[in-house]
């Protein structure tokens, strides 16, 4: 088992291989996908917070009735 | 023609349509960019100068266009907001300020991870640098004008101007590397003549790119429909279109 998995990391790390800039290139795929991820969370998060919001204010204008 | 736009620029016909197409140009996007990156990684040879850092390439490019791309459509539609009064127009532009803002720090962030190994520095005060860091102080201005207006109209007017008084940044972001001795390489893809960059290393840029602006179009319009129910709040389409009547 533990033969398997230091085999695996082992063939991740060559694929993953950038040479000597391995840290340098994966930094910035890796920044750019959390950034990407990250605007749509926002975005969804926004308008939910508008729908949640409206949703507040016609529940009180029910009650108001 | 004429009918197309009067309807488009109804808050409730946008807010639907905007509703069924944000989903397809995210999935579109995400193939695009999935694909893009596995073949800008893994297919593209690597550079014979730069090595595989050049394959930062993949996502610092197309950051450095949309950052250009998204100024653009926001002053475009400021200026109609401005021109004809449309509120959905300053929604558009208002939406386009923080999606701009985080392309132009992802062209700085991966431009700097770039530049250190390339140039031995994070940072260099070079024309093109200096003038899209002053792009992301215009997103980040245009943004704080808005939070610091509390009436919506004014905001809107307020933020347009700027947005427009700022449009004069995007040529010379674009000819920084012409006009001035820069340490930034010069125009490779967008040359008129010919791109002096191989096709199998092109190919990945130009659908990656690609795959950028359809995840901007779906990311806006989901911020867009945001800011529109926000606006639209009192009105009475709201109730039916947002499903909570």
């Amino acid at each position: 088992m533990g033969a398997t998995i230091f085999w695996f990391i082992m063939m991740l790390g060559d694929i993953l291989s950038m040479g000597d800039y391995t840290a340098y290139v994966w930094s910035a795929y890796g920044l750019t996908l959390l950034v990407l991820v990250g605007n749509i969370l926002l975005a969804r998060r926004r308008h939910s917070a508008a729908r949640l919001d409206l949703g507040r204010r016609l529940q009180a204008r029910e009650g108001e009735r | 023609m004429r009918k197309f736009w009067h309807e488009l620029a109804s808050p409730p016909h946008f807010y639907r349509l905007a509703g069924r197409l944000s989903p397809w140009f995210g999935w579109v996007a995400a193939v695009l960019i999935v694909g893009s990156g596995w073949a800008g990684l893994f297919w593209a040879p690597p550079d014979y100068q730069q090595g595989d850092a050049f394959r930062i390439i993949y996502v610092h490019v197309p950051s450095a266009w949309m950052s250009l791309f998204v100024y653009v459509v926001m002053a475009t539609a400021a200026a109609i907001g401005l021109i004809w009064r449309i509120k959905l127009a300053h929604a558009v532009a208002a939406s386009c300020a923080p999606l701009g803002a985080s392309f132009t720090f992802l062209a700085l962030a991966t431009g700097s991870i770039w530049g250190k190994p390339m140039w031995g520095t994070w940072w260099e005060w070079d024309a093109r640098l200096t003038s899209e860091l002053i792009l992301l102080f215009l997103y980040a201005g245009y943004m704080a004008l808005r939070g610091s207006i509390d009436d919506t109209a004014r905001a809107d007017r307020a933020s347009a101007v700027l947005a427009l008084v700022g449009v004069v940044n995007v040529p010379i972001i674009h000819y920084s590397v012409i006009w001035w001795s820069s340490l930034h390489q010069g125009p490779t893809v967008t040359k008129l003549d010919a791109p002096s960059i191989a096709v199998s290393m092109l190919v990945p840029l130009l659908t990656m790119s690609f795959g950028f602006m359809c995840y901007f179009a779906a990311v806006l319009l989901a911020r867009v429909r945001g800011e529109v129910l926000e606006r639209e709040r009192n009105a009475r389409w709201v109730r039916q279109y947002s499903g909570l009547s």
